[in-house]
């Protein structure tokens, strides 16, 4: 009786100690395993824009404001893109190479919305999660995407409309230089403007030069050409180059109103000499900044939302040295190292 | 119900367990108690450190910045001092390529310059660049910079960034440093030096920590951002900075909380400006999770650390504990020669010692105890020996039964009397000691059968000192020396034969002497060994034995004898003693 229980009283004792020392060694598996994560360094994400063409001050916005989120939340942003924004076999090449490289995320901005697909769909497979960043695959597949960082071009092309609203009397004739219909952005832009001034102007068929701005500069011509036009609204830089293009051509420049979408230096001299009257601006930047803060996030298990609104301003003469929007229009300096 | 429990558990446990428990909780208590000091204190320290870093870069940044602008102020005023400069300034136009070149070369020697150029009030101006047309849209005398110089009346101001738009096609940042320039009260143009900006971005930009944690930026005298890592987002209102709040700072390094956000703001004396450094009081909340980890496995470390001496510590204490237990289980099963293994701490040694002693002092009282029953079994049987022999009883009865035959019927009755009574004194029992004076009654009873039978042929005397008849003594002793001194001492002899018992006190004894006037003890030396029957034999040594067993071998029975040979017939020959201790009833 007693030899029993005493042994049962040995028996708690070694359960005791059983279980001390089962913490002691879980305790230091678990230092040892966190002080292993630490050492495994900064996570990597891959970053594949459009284009490395250093003359589009755009890209180099986005790439320092990815750089800018690097930094704060510790994240390695690899940045590359094709040399041109056409070479679209070489942006597939690259996605392929960067799921090869397995980093923690991809950031793309696809520059063609069919033929990136099938790449997304790798890297999805591959276990690599993709965001997408100023351009995004097709409507139907880009749920295959994480999330969709860029500007809302139906808001900026609402933007463009309340200037031409501003400065154009209800009743006029008014064109639309779209620079490609079947771009989201071309797109997007095109339906914001109508729906902000529609019902107040004649408006003008929309036209499609589809990606040329050679074609974009005739048809500014043939717009110039007529007396009823009071405004061209042209949805991206090259096309609003080609009209102001046209306009400096004449003999004797016409007062026609123009509003444009981002810059150029181009544009930053037409806006001083009011050739231009006002431009939409992407905060390229703060686009840059928020794909790899959602990126980060993701990967912090966070949800996202499907989209994600980068914003987007509108750049008058008089307002275009203001601090909030002079790092916008001239984000580097052009003597810069 | 629960105390009963609770009872179970700590009351009867092991002592190992106690141990181990006891400095579990000891070691558990004090990581618990000492968790939130060390914790606190760490963040303090990582508080203070990463403050005190901050305030030094914040100087050096803050020493940079005043050397770079300082350098403008001296450039400017090294050109508004020229000669050529006045002249122009004052409207002469001749002096103007000269002074150009001048300009040239000091911008030249300064690669951190953007330009230097002098502005007329007419519009003239002379710059450190020939290529440069003025901007026609723009009229500088409506921006911001060229109200202050003038508000400022020759001393030099500071705008903070801006793009600089007094030049045709080139925008580029700089810091512009504007000075108003006078002929006498005559205000005559302004002087103006760019400093390309990103000189003030790299110094601020080697200051940039990673992750966010620490960083810098400037504010202008204006109150707004001159530099900030994330200047665009604050413009959108995806960050926000407390510019209300470090814009007021003084030219001393001063701490200001706001939000998470501790900024240590410094306003510098030459530019106004203020350089605010910020460290996020988030990511020192959020405190590194592997200083927690390593809390917690260094605290399961010590636990099992604690746990595993205070085991080995237990164990040790604990062995010579069961050993002693094991020891004390084979002497509790009857192994009486069980002996304790003392090999351990002195307080252990001790208990075995002392157990030691006790199974000592236990078989000790076992064997005495054993002995003395012995001894009581013998000296029962001895006293049922020195009881009256049948042939006395015969021989008593055969004188009653002639003594009624010749008539003497009173000395049958006084005979039968005192066999009767010596009788009844003999199968009484009872206490082994009893009092002199009924031992000395038995005796008379004795005697008074003996005297009958005999007649004149024996008379007895009886001495007691006083006082001595209530003395205990061992009884049965005395009537078989009185038997002894009859049948050996007087019986045979043809002289009257005369027995004396006297009982004296000598100190702490009690004497008890039987004499006689008999032949005398032959070979009195060797009485001991003699055969029943023969003078001495077994009646004086039962008696012996008897006392001896009873009170100790020093009690043994003393004889002295003389020869009967010319003595007178009443001196008395043998001396039986009995030296008994005074025993009180």
């Amino acid at each position: 009786m007693t030899e029993r229980g005493k042994s049962k009283k040995i028996d708690r004792l070694r359960l005791i100690l059983a279980g001390v020392i089962l913490a002691m060694i879980v305790g230091i598996v678990i230092f040892a395993f966190t002080s292993s994560q630490r050492q495994k360094g900064p996570k990597k994400v891959i970053a594949v824009a459009k284009t490395t063409d250093t003359s589009v001050a755009f890209w180099l916005s986005v790439r320092s404001g990815m750089e800018e989120a690097g930094r704060e939340f510790s994240v390695d942003v690899d940045f590359r893109a094709p040399a041109s924004e056409s070479d679209i076999e070489g942006q597939i090449r690259m996605m392929d190479q960067a799921i090869a490289e397995k980093p923690d995320a991809i950031l793309l901005s696809a520059s063609d919305q069919h033929l990136l697909v099938a790449p997304v769909l790798r890297a999805r497979d591959a276990g690599i999660p993709v965001i997408m960043f100023d351009s995004s695959i097709e409507a139907q597949t880009d749920k295959f995407a994480e999330t969709f960082v860029a500007t809302d071009n139906v808001r900026a092309g609402g933007l463009a409309a309340s200037a031409i609203l501003e400065a154009v009397p209800d009743g006029s004739t008014v064109a639309i230089i779209a620079h490609n219909i079947n771009t989201t952005s071309g797109h997007d832009r095109e339906s914001g403007i109508r729906n902000g001034i529609d019902g107040h102007y004649e408006v003008l068929d929309t036209y499609d030069c589809e990606g040329s701005k050679e074609r974009a500069f005739e048809e500014a011509r043939r717009l110039l050409a007529r007396d009823d036009v009071a405004a061209i609204i042209c949805t991206n830089e090259y096309t609003t180059s080609a009209t102001l293009d046209a306009i400096a051509e004449q003999a004797e420049p016409r007062d026609v109103v123009v509003v444009g979408f981002d810059n150029s230096y181009q544009m930053m001299n037409a806006l001083e000499d009011r050739t231009l009257t006002a431009t939409v601006i992407q905060k390229a930047f703060n686009m840059g900044y928020l794909a790899v803060d959602k990126t980060v996030r993701h990967l912090n298990k966070e949800a996202l939302e499907p989209f994600y609104d980068s914003d987007s301003a509108l750049i008058t003469r008089d307002v275009m040295y203001e601090k909030e929007n002079e790092q916008l229009l001239f984000p580097f300096n052009p003597q810069g190292d | 119900m629960l105390r009963r429990r609770k009872d179970r558990f700590f009351g009867r446990t092991l002592l190992r367990t106690n141990i181990l428990l006891v400095s579990l909780f000891l070691v558990l208590g004090l990581l618990i108690v000492m968790f939130p000091f060390t914790y606190q204190l760490t963040r303090r320290l990582l508080r203070d450190s990463q403050t005190n870093s901050a305030k030094q870069i914040l100087e050096q940044t803050n020493k940079s910045v005043e050397f770079y602008l300082a350098s403008m102020l001296e450039a400017a005023e090294y050109v508004a001092s020229k000669p050529s400069a006045q002249t122009f300034m004052a409207g002469g136009t001749a002096a103007r390529s000269d002074l150009e070149e001048h300009l040239q070369v000091i911008a030249g020697t300064r690669a951190d310059f953007f330009h230097l150029v002098l502005l007329r009030e007419d519009g003239q101006l002379a710059a450190s660049r020939t290529d440069l047309s003025l901007n026609p849209h723009r009229d500088y005398k409506e921006e911001d910079w060229y109200r202050r110089a003038v508000e400022a009346k020759g001393a030099a101001i500071f705008t903070s960034s801006r793009v600089e738009n007094l030049f045709l096609g080139e925008y580029p940042w700089v810091i512009t440093m504007a000075k108003a320039m006078y002929s006498g009260e005559r205000l005559t143009g302004i002087l103006l030096v760019d400093l390309k900006y990103e000189r003030i971005e790299s110094i601020f930009k080697a200051t940039r920590q990673d992750d966010n944690r620490a960083y810098f930026f400037l504010v202008g005298s204006d109150g707004r951002i001159v530099y900030h890592p994330q200047q665009q987002l604050i413009y959108s209102g995806i960050k926000s900075e407390a510019l209300d709040e470090v814009s007021v700072a003084g030219t001393d390094i001063e701490t200001i909380v706001v939000g998470d956000k501790l900024y240590i703001a410094e306003r510098s004396e030459l530019t106004d400006w203020v350089t605010v450094s910020v460290i996020n009081e988030a990511t020192l909340v959020a405190f590194p999770a592997e200083w927690i980890w390593a809390y917690a496995a260094l605290g399961l470390f010590f636990v099992g650390l604690a746990s595993l001496l205070s085991w080995l510590a237990a164990k040790r204490l604990t062995r010579p504990l069961f050993s002693l237990q094991q020891s004390m289980k084979r002497f509790e099963e009857g192994d009486l020669d069980t002996v304790a293994d003392t090999r351990a701490t002195s307080e252990i040694a001790d208990l075995g010692d002392s157990f030691n002693l006790m199974t000592s002092r236990i078989k000790d009282l076992i064997a005495e105890s054993v002995a003395a029953e012995e001894q009581k079994r013998q000296s029962e049987m001895l006293a049922l020996q020195a009881q009256i022999r049948p042939h006395f009883l015969y021989n008593t009865l055969e004188s009653i039964i002639w003594m009624s035959e010749i008539g003497e019927n009173e000395k049958v009755v006084e005979m039968t009397s005192a066999l009767s009574k010596l009788l009844r004194a003999q199968i009484a029992g009872g206490a082994e000691v009893i009092r002199l004076e009924e031992e000395i009654n038995y005796t008379r009873h004795y005697l008074t059968i003996q005297s009958l039978r005999y007649g004149d042929r024996l008379r007895y005397e009886v001495e007691i000192e006083p006082g001595l008849e209530d003395t205990g003594v061992l009884r049965l002793v005395l009537q078989p020396l009185v038997e002894n001194a009859l049948y050996h001492g007087t019986r045979h002899s043809r002289r009257n034969g005369l027995i004396r018992i006297a009982a004296k006190s000598d100190g702490d004894l009690l004497v008890i002497e039987v004499s006689d006037n008999g032949a005398g003890f032959k070979n009195a030396a060797n009485w001991r060994q003699r055969e029943p029957g023969e003078e001495g034999g077994i009646g004086l040594k039962n008696v012996e034995d008897r006392i001896v067993l009873f009170f100790g071998p020093e009690y043994k029975l003393e004889i002295e004898t003389r020869d009967r040979k010319g003595l007178a017939d009443d001196e008395m020959t043998t001396v039986i003693r009995i030296r008994h201790p005074k025993v009180t009833l």
